[in-house]
């Protein structure tokens, strides 16, 4: 384990020195950073806008501003537009993400993706399930780098705000291989950098119900060679809205719900001709308090969450070979109390990882590229014996290969893996893709052997952590059509088939002497369809925009966890079987009206199956009007969710909101 | 304490068990039945799974074999919404005890329509209830190491409180005292005796660690079954060493003393009674061990090796009912035995059982 650390070191270190010396090399070939600023749009990248490597604009003039950059996949590392990936990739752009620019990254998810967010109710945990995979089995990224916390393995989305982010790739096909371990599910990948804009300013403040207010900065400036951009949000509110109690068949109102949250994010970068650096840092700030489930009277537990992320790149070109370095840092700090129970958690948690990728580009048929990585994580808390740390380093391999005559594309990886605590793991993947009909028709496919490494919990909770826990273990595979027709209204149609085998799933249950603890017992067999259909058209002055998802997702276990175990060959809890959404936006000259209307499937709330929480429709629905005033741009936006005013829980005795409503009023000025 | 240890001395307890069914159903013994008792329905306790708090009641019906899950919510149109700690049956009543949700549902013991429910609002997690008389019951609040009256009238906490000792949990009534069986988590090992009357602690027994259930023979005895103590050293490692074993304990109820004392080593968590038949079945780890409540003694060997929850014995059948669960995500199952130790049905049941409730009727 000496050599590994000492590795680790040097490999976290690298990159800062790339950063210093990228000036002092000599280049002999350009990077191609190829600038496009789309002025006007409606929503034009959206989950289904695939069919070219750069964003299509449309006509119209003075809507939402759009200043986006040629797409550039990055939840997959392939190189390639999205046409030619071999996974399926759920792209979410910067106006999707405007229209919740006041929510968190789990609202727009939820509404955007094939994503099931398990979401207790606004000021409360919300976590991401994939393909019926757990939280913990999804890489959530930031610039490529993990952020799922390290002491459970998962992310809460609701402490993350959709208005830090151009863009979101959800990529469930994206394979261990690509990011290192934790993507049995795939990977979302949230990406903060943009290129290209326009200086501006923009200052935005939303109103709404349950005493919600958030105000937030969005800025970018760049001269000459450099360009940065800071963005910023402070987001208050009570969540008191009231409620159903079904233990109680009485209207209750939410209590002990409120929750304050800052985040502050800036990017610079410095643009040469044949390199680029860019660095990037996140601070954020949550306090909330947490109510627990409706039944729990008189709760006073408090949550806080405080950290910075950091990560810089060098990206340059020299001697025919195409490098970047990277490295994060990341630091925080979460604790828990809850006076009447006696709890008090805290815990202080770092990670540092670096990488470096090269990539030599060919006329030819393949193209070579490979890289390593390191890291360093650690985690003290009161929760622990004693602080613990793990290392990792990694090597990859993975070339693109190209059969031009036969518009096929190839990309093979072979990714190794060493963890200080089990060793050495591999994970090699083979994706393609295959042009059958010239810019119409795709047959694409990934079969990869992923991994997922235990969490610090998982490893040293106490009691019942369990240190000699193996990491989980999966074969998954995807295959499937995209459909680009030129003709009438279709945009783009997907079609996606997907099944995940997973072994050595990591299991909490009660020992023989009662005590909780993990072992490597799981067994599942996930499998599933995604369909998802864009359209537009034009009538009369309006343009529409109309985006349909269907999910059919089975998650079974396929093994006894333990003796007896009923579940074995029944969908597993909490995963809805079946799920639709329908999105649909009409322009008209200054004014855009959207509805997003999404259909969940009952989910089990007992392995057996003996007890389910009813399906729920939801449909959310915004309007806007944009506006030129006094050299500003001025946005206006009325939002009102749950239209339907339904009356559901995602997870028990966790009850979401009724209908309630939302105003935006957003100020850009061109600087 | 004499302990059996070969199997002869096992059969000769199968044997005596065997010939005092027998003798019971012929004796002219006032305590033996002079009317035939009659199983009319059984109620399975289901604890529920913590972050769900979907504790529920299953009813079994003896005769058609039916069983009804969410026996609760079929008849109160509302789920139990709880974990289920206890639930207590006095004459028509039930009461079941839930915390999570920190309330006590009063229910009829036949339909399970609710009478009323006594809620929990100032800081009392209920663990155990005890009912004095139409007027007066006591809760023990599992945090707060102490026991509260309760007015059964308006079916509100008062304020009367009585502090015992650590996370009091079941709780039981004989004639003007209540007696209180403070568990710790196998960190305290007293008993609290409280006069009804005056609601003041008139002593304090020592018991096994972590006194759990607390059962009224109807021979003037009070059974204390004492889960004893799984020891962890500061770093929380299992530290079986300093383990201190569960054990029975015997207190007659006129003198308030402890009379004998049955050392069954392990954990026990669950014992059930036939004074008549003059035996006992107590839910030991992964078995069930048989006790002699005459000469306290305990078989060395396993009467039943299966790991249970809890254990119930249906007089009016001469049948065990061990409640087996099955995790907190997924069903649980109860499975009958006869008094040989053969299992002859079983039936699906909630989530963690761990109790049952017998309505008998007298022909």
């Amino acid at each position: 384990m000496f050599f590994l650390r000492r590795a680790v070191l040097a490999a976290t270190c690298f990159p800062f020195f790339f950063f210093c010396t990228a000036s002092a090399i000599s280049f002999d070939c350009d990077i191609s950073v190829s600038q496009k600023s789309l002025h006007t749009a409606i929503y034009p990248c959206n989950p289904t806008d695939i069919g070219q490597d750069t964003i299509p604009t449309t006509t119209f003039t003075d809507t939402l501003s759009l200043h986006l950059d040629e797409i550039h996949v990055q939840s997959t590392r392939i190189r390639e537009p999205l046409r030619y990936q071999p996974v399926d990739i759920q792209l979410i752009d910067s106006l999707r993400l405007a229209i919740y620019s006041s929510q968190s990254i789990s609202e727009v998810l939820s509404r955007y993706s094939s994503l099931f967010i398990r979401d207790n109710g606004p000021g409360g945990l919300a976590t991401l399930s994939q393909r019926g995979l757990s939280a913990s089995q999804t890489q959530v990224l930031w610039e490529g780098f993990p952020i799922n916390n390290l002491s459970l393995g998962l992310s809460d989305l609701s402490t993350i705000p959709s208005s830090l982010f151009h863009a979101v790739e959800v990529s469930p096909g994206t394979p261990s291989s690509t990011f290192g371990g934790g993507s049995l599910g795939g990977t979302v990948f949230l990406s903060s950098s943009q290129r290209g804009q326009q200086n501006r300013l923009e200052l935005a403040q939303s109103a709404g119900a349950f005493g919600t207010w958030n105000t937030s900065l969005r800025s970018a400036y760049s001269s000459g060679r450099w360009s940065g951009s800071l963005s910023g949000s402070y987001h208050t509110a009570d969540n008191d809205f009231s409620y159903i109690n079904r233990a109680t068949a009485r209207e209750e109102r939410r209590t002990h719900n409120e929750g304050r949250a800052v985040n502050l994010m800036g990017n610079i970068a410095h643009n040469r001709s044949r390199a680029r650096v860019y660095s990037s840092f996140w601070y954020f700030d949550n306090r909330d308090n947490i109510p627990g489930t409706i039944l729990a009277g008189n709760p006073e537990a408090v949550q806080t969450l405080e950290g910075v992320r950091w990560t810089g790149r060098v990206d340059l070109s020299a001697r025919g070979w195409h490098i970047s370095a990277a490295t994060f840092l990341e630091s925080d700090r979460f604790g828990y109390d809850d006076p009447p129970a006696g709890i008090e958690s805290r815990f202080n948690r770092s990670r540092g990882l670096a990488e470096i990728d090269a990539r030599r580009p060919s006329t030819g048929s393949v193209i070579w590229q490979g890289g390593m990585s390191a890291g360093l994580e650690r985690v003290g808390t009161n929760n622990y014996r004693e602080k613990h740390e793990r290392q990792m380093l990694g090597m990859s391999l993975n070339p693109e290969i190209q059969f031009s005559s036969w518009k096929l594309r190839f990309s093979p990886t072979l990714r190794a893996d060493a963890y200080s605590g089990f060793g050495w793991i591999m994970s090699p993947s083979l994706g393609g893709n295959w042009e059958i009909l010239d810019d119409r028709l795709y047959m694409k496919g990934m079969v990869s052997y992923d991994f997922n490494p235990p969490s610090f919990n998982d490893l040293y909770w106490v009691p019942g952590g369990n240190p000699g826990l193996d990491a989980e273990r999966s074969l998954k595979t995807e295959g499937g059509f995209l459909f680009l027709p030129e003709w009438s209204n279709l945009k783009s149609l997907h079609l996606t088939g997907y099944r995940i085998w997973l072994d050595n799933g990591i299991y909490w249950f009660p020992d023989h002497e009662g005590t909780w603890s993990p072992s490597n017992v799981e067994e599942l067999d996930a499998y599933g369809a995604e369909i998802l259909l864009g359209t537009n058209w034009q009538l009369a002055s309006a343009e529409f925009s109309w985006n349909l998802g269907l999910d059919w997702r089975r998650s079974k276990m396929a093994r006894e966890r333990f003796p007896g175990d009923q579940g074995v060959g029944r969908q597993m809890r909490y995963v809805p079987e079946w799920a639709f959404r329908s999105d649909l936006s009409i322009q008209l000259s200054r004014i855009i009206l959207h509805a997003n209307y999404r259909w969940t499937d009952r989910r089990y709330i007992t392995s057996d199956h003996t007890s389910s929480l009813d399906g729920f429709h939801i449909l959310d629905t915004t309007a806007s009007l944009e506006q030129p005033f006094l050299s500003a741009n001025w946005l206006l936006m009325v939002s009102v969710s749950n239209m339907l005013n339904e009356q559901y829980e995602i997870i028990q005795w966790y009850p979401m909101p009724g209908r309630h409503i939302n105003l935006t009023l957003r100020m850009e000025l061109p600087i | 304490m004499t302990i059996l240890h070969n199997k002869t001395h096992h059969l000769i307890l199968i044997i005596s068990l065997l010939f005092m069914i027998g003798l019971a159903a012929c004796s002219d013994d006032p305590v033996s039945n002079t009317e035939e008792e009659k199983l009319i329905s059984m109620l399975v306790v289901n604890e529920g799974n913590f972050s769900d708090s979907n504790g529920s009641i299953t009813s079994f019906d003896p005769e058609t074999g039916q069983v009804t899950q969410q026996k609760f919510e079929q008849a109160a149109g509302r789920p139990m919404a709880g974990i289920i700690q206890t639930a207590v049956q006095s004459g028509d009543r039930i009461f079941i005890v839930a915390n999570n949700t920190n309330k006590i549902e009063v229910v009829d013991a036949g339909s399970l329509e609710i009478l009323g429910t006594i809620t929990f609002d100032n800081g009392i997690t209920p663990a155990g209830f005890a009912l004095v008389d139409e007027t007066k019951g006591y809760v023990s609040g599992l945090y707060t190491n102490s026991v509260s009256a309760v007015d059964m009238e308006s079916m509100e906490v008062t304020d009367t409180t009585i502090e015992v000792g650590n996370n009091p949990q079941e709780m039981i009534v004989a004639g003007n005292h209540l007696f209180v069986a403070n568990n710790g988590f196998g960190n305290d090992n007293t008993i609290s005796i409280i006069n009804t009357e005056t609601d003041q602690v008139t002593s304090t027994l020592e018991t096994g660690s972590g006194p759990l259930q607390l059962i009224s023979d109807g021979l003037d005895r009070l059974w204390v079954v004492s889960n004893g103590l799984k020891a962890y050293d500061d770093a929380w490692n299992r530290d079986p060493s300093n383990d201190i074993y569960g054990r029975i304990d015997i207190i007659d109820i006129s003198t308030e003393q402890i009379t004998a004392t049955i050392e069954t080593g392990g954990f026990p968590k669950a014992l059930s009674v036939d004074p008549e038949l003059g035996f006992g079945w107590v839910v030991n780890e992964n078995t069930v061990q048989l006790i002699d409540l005459n000469t306290f003694e305990v078989s060395d060997e396993s009467f039943i090796d299966r790991d249970f929850n809890g254990v119930g014995y249906s007089t009016a059948e001469n049948r065990l009912y061990l409640a087996h669960s099955r995790g907190f995500e997924q069903s649980g199952q109860t499975i009958i035995y006869d008094l040989e130790g053969a299992a002859i049905d079983s039936f699906q049941v909630g989530i963690a059982p761990k109790d049952f409730l017998f309505r008998v009727e007298l022909n």
